[in-house]
């Protein structure tokens, strides 16, 4: 039978064979100390496991193997004589145990036991039925994963110790096929790994809420009006100028206007000092295909409504089209936000890092107001005494956070009522150019 | 910030509280004429006077014994055993008494006391200055035991003891005492007990240590990372209460753990951090726990071939995650 060289401790993996203690031809009596054994462990004088004539040294003296590889063919007197059914291969040979078991321990590890293993089996069986076993032998963490994902191990090549099939295995194997994110554990929840925008966002926001104290007001406006104009000179206004006429550019320019008399709107809280910005670029909150974007309108102070329009038109397209550049989402120094188009009533937003303050635009909705009673519009008017009367008018709320270290109540709302007239003050008359 | 070693930050801890807390008073042998064997009270007693830089005679169960009264009035003792291997005589004061004070009078008194030793080897003390005996106060409810490896958290964790109402076990590796230097902050902060630390962060072992060791590991990590081999530090700093949450967090992600700590391995703080990993994570476990720490051998021992032998390095380390790398 071939002797093969056994697991002498747990982490030993190849051995160096020292000294052989018989020669070729010699009969060899079980447990007669038959070759050394040397590693960084133990060494070690290998007993015979069986008795026989050494017919064959396979391994040579100085020469490195590896656990399960074959040293000697030794024939025994049963073999002489016929066949010998020796047990099957323990199934945990791979493990110290195996080899311990059914024989006295010795050697000083207890360990140097060879299994008497059938001839007829290959010369690596132990090797394989090591290769076999731990391929077999799921760690827990590995177990839970593939019952969770339903994966058959067998798919899998393992990279552990004698083909072990690995945590990280399963999961590259996972990442592969079905597209599983690396990171993920196994538990129930879904973990979604951020990408570069949603982080900056993250960033963004842990930063204000961190170091902004902020505030904030809601005013509504009255836009019947600014309604009634954008509803006549929608259609003519696309077909002159190839883009839309949106509420968000009287916004823009209303909040311009307004921070023209009210500086401290535009500025940011740098190093306890208060920075009046010189220039007025307003940056617009935008859905892109990959999340929030924040493009800047340059030097709104110059331009008109169209203008505006234009610009927010333009920035929208390379939002969508992916080819929004460094220089279109930097150097904001205030933010509006239409969260009127989400069907939002009321917003606290979070101002932008560097930003005094931020402004929403909410959902404008039809309501009954109780108004002036006005004889000239009494075809629209429900009145309820002489003074007052009720009417539809379409209205909006105004939004405004700010920072409370740069500015107070009082100027805030202060810009925000400005901001309010003007809304309320686009009509019929107003000039786009 | 300061760059001070470790005797240092516990020196200005104590200096520090004493300066700011009238009821904290130090005790020991030879901590007041002589400022302490490693002279972390140098100068004390010229600053605070006799009456609250007391020299002792060499009877640790006293010492211990007039701590736990002087705290149950209201103080804030501070008791230094010259080495932790004169510990076991305060075992009936601290582990029959402190530790039970408050429980036993439902609430009524309790034990504000520090008790700082000396522990640990490798610095040829031989086998009656050199031993770890956290593991024996660790067992004990009611108790609290910290064992910091770096300034920062000798200076913010002595700190936080003195101040935690709760008998505390503050053990400093006297190897450390010198040998690692740090950055400590000069304006006024603390560590809380019972957290632990990750000193090294990484992705496929995690290692749970403590103490000189740390510095060890620290140092195997690096190594193995040329092999792509990367490696989380968990540094336990409390060793009652074990922070779980640091641990099971670290080893969800890794799925292996090797803990190291330079005291013998059978029923010390490497089989109960061993024990909760495997209650809490065991389905993150992708290798069996594996534990590297000193021989079942009585004492530290005094040649300095067989102190070599017993004291774990970094190669022992960097063997054991190979190891655990591989499987």
């Amino acid at each position: 039978m071939e002797i093969v060289l056994p697991q002498l401790a747990e982490s030993i993996t190849e051995a160096i064979i020292g000294k052989w203690l018989a020669v070729e031809g010699q009969e060899i009596d079980k447990y007669q100390p038959l070759v050394e054994v040397i590693t960084d462990k133990v060494n070690v004088e290998m007993p015979s496991p069986v008795s026989g004539r050494l017919v064959k040294i396979i391994a040579a003296e100085g020469e490195t193997i590896l656990v399960g590889s074959v040293l000697a063919d030794i024939k025994t007197s049963e073999e002489g004589k016929g066949k010998l059914q020796s047990p099957p291969p323990s199934s945990n040979l791979d493990t110290l145990g195996g080899f311990i078991s059914g024989a006295p321990p010795v050697g000083p590890t207890g360990a140097a036991n060879v299994p008497q293993n059938d001839e007829s089996k290959k010369s690596t069986v132990a090797q394989d039925a090591s290769e076999k076993t731990a391929k077999l032998k799921l760690s827990p963490a590995v177990k839970k994963l593939v019952e969770k994902h339903n994966v058959d191990v067998g798919e899998l090549s393992g990279t552990g110790k004698f083909g072990r099939v690995t945590r990280k295995d399963v999961q590259l194997y996972l990442h592969s096929t079905q597209g599983t994110n690396l990171d993920e554990t196994d538990d129930n929840d879904t973990k979604i790994r951020m990408d570069p925008i949603r982080k900056i966002t993250a960033k963004n926001m842990s930063l204000s809420a961190a170091e902004i104290p902020d505030a904030w007001l809601t005013i509504e406006a009255d836009i019947t009006d600014l309604v009634l104009l954008r509803q006549s000179i929608k259609q003519s206004f696309y077909s002159s100028n190839s883009f839309h006429i949106t509420y968000l550019a009287f916004a823009v320019y209303a909040a311009c206007k307004a921070i023209q008399t009210h500086p401290v709107i535009n500025a940011s809280f740098k190093n306890d000092e208060i920075v009046l910005h010189a220039d007025l670029n307003i940056g617009i909150a935008v859905a892109g295909p990959s999340g929030l974007i924040v493009p800047v309108i340059k030097n709104v102070v110059d331009k008109s409504i169209t203008s505006i329009a234009h610009e927010i038109d333009r920035l929208i397209d390379k939002v969508n089209s992916g080819k929004l550049t460094h220089s279109d989402v930097t150097h904001g120094t205030f933010t509006v936000n239409n969260t009127g188009a989400l069907g939002s009533n009321l917003s606290i937003p979070i101002i932008v890092p560097g930003q005094a303050s931020i402004l929403t635009t909410e959902l404008v909705t039809k309501k009954p107001v109780v108004v002036q009673a006005d004889v000239n519009r009494a075809s629209t008017q429900t009145v309820l005494d002489g003074e007052h009367a009720i009417e539809i008018r379409s209205m909006m709320n105004l939004c405004l956070s700010f920072d409370h270290r740069i500015m107070d109540g009082v100027e805030a709302a202060g810009f925000l009522n400005d901001v309010k007239q003007n809304m309320e003050s686009f009509s019929s008359g107003t000039s786009l150019v | 910030m300061q760059e001070i070693n470790i005797i240092e930050a516990v020196r200005q801890a104590m200096y520090e509280e004493m300066d700011r807390d009238d009821t904290v008073f130090i005790l020991g042998e030879d901590i007041g004429v002589r400022g302490g064997v490693f002279l972390a009270t140098d100068g004390f007693l010229e600053s605070f006077g006799a009456g609250r830089v007391i020299d002792t005679p060499i009877s640790e169960s006293a010492i211990a014994g007039i701590a736990l009264g002087a705290a149950m009035q209201g103080m804030r003792p501070i008791v230094e055993i010259e080495f932790a291997d004169f510990i076991w005589p305060v075992f009936n004061q601290i582990l029959g008494e402190a530790a039970r004070i408050r429980y036993g009078t439902e609430g009524k008194l309790q034990a504000p006391l520090v008790l700082r030793a000396p522990y640990g080897g490798g610095i040829r003390g031989g086998l009656y200055h050199s031993q770890s005996p956290e593991a024996y106060f660790a067992h004990t409810p009611g108790l609290k035991v910290v064992a910091p490896a770096t300034p920062f958290d000798a200076k913010g964790l002595l700190k936080a003891a003195i101040r935690d109402n709760d008998p505390v076990i503050f053990l400093e590796h006297k190897k450390t005492y010198r040998l690692v230097k740090g950055q400590v902050p000069t304006e006024e902060y603390t560590v809380p007990i019972g957290k632990a630390d990750v000193k090294l962060e990484g992705e496929d072992i995690t290692i749970v240590t403590y103490g000189l060791m740390l510095h060890h590991c620290v140092e195997a990590a690096r190594i193995v990372k040329e092999n792509n081999i990367s490696v989380e530090v968990i540094d336990l700093r409390t060793l009652r209460p074990i922070d779980h949450k640091t641990l099971v967090t670290s080893v969800m992600k890794t799925g292996k753990v090797l803990i190291v700590h330079e005291d013998t391995q059978a029923l010390g703080i490497g089989a109960e951090v061993s024990a909760i990993l495997a209650e809490e994570v065991f389905d993150y476990l992708d290798a069996p726990i594996r534990r590297l720490a000193g021989p079942e051998v009585p004492a530290m021992p005094f040649s300095p071939t067989l102190e070599g032998e017993f004291m774990i390095v970094s190669q022992d380390i960097v063997n054991a995650l190979a190891h655990l790398s591989e499987y």
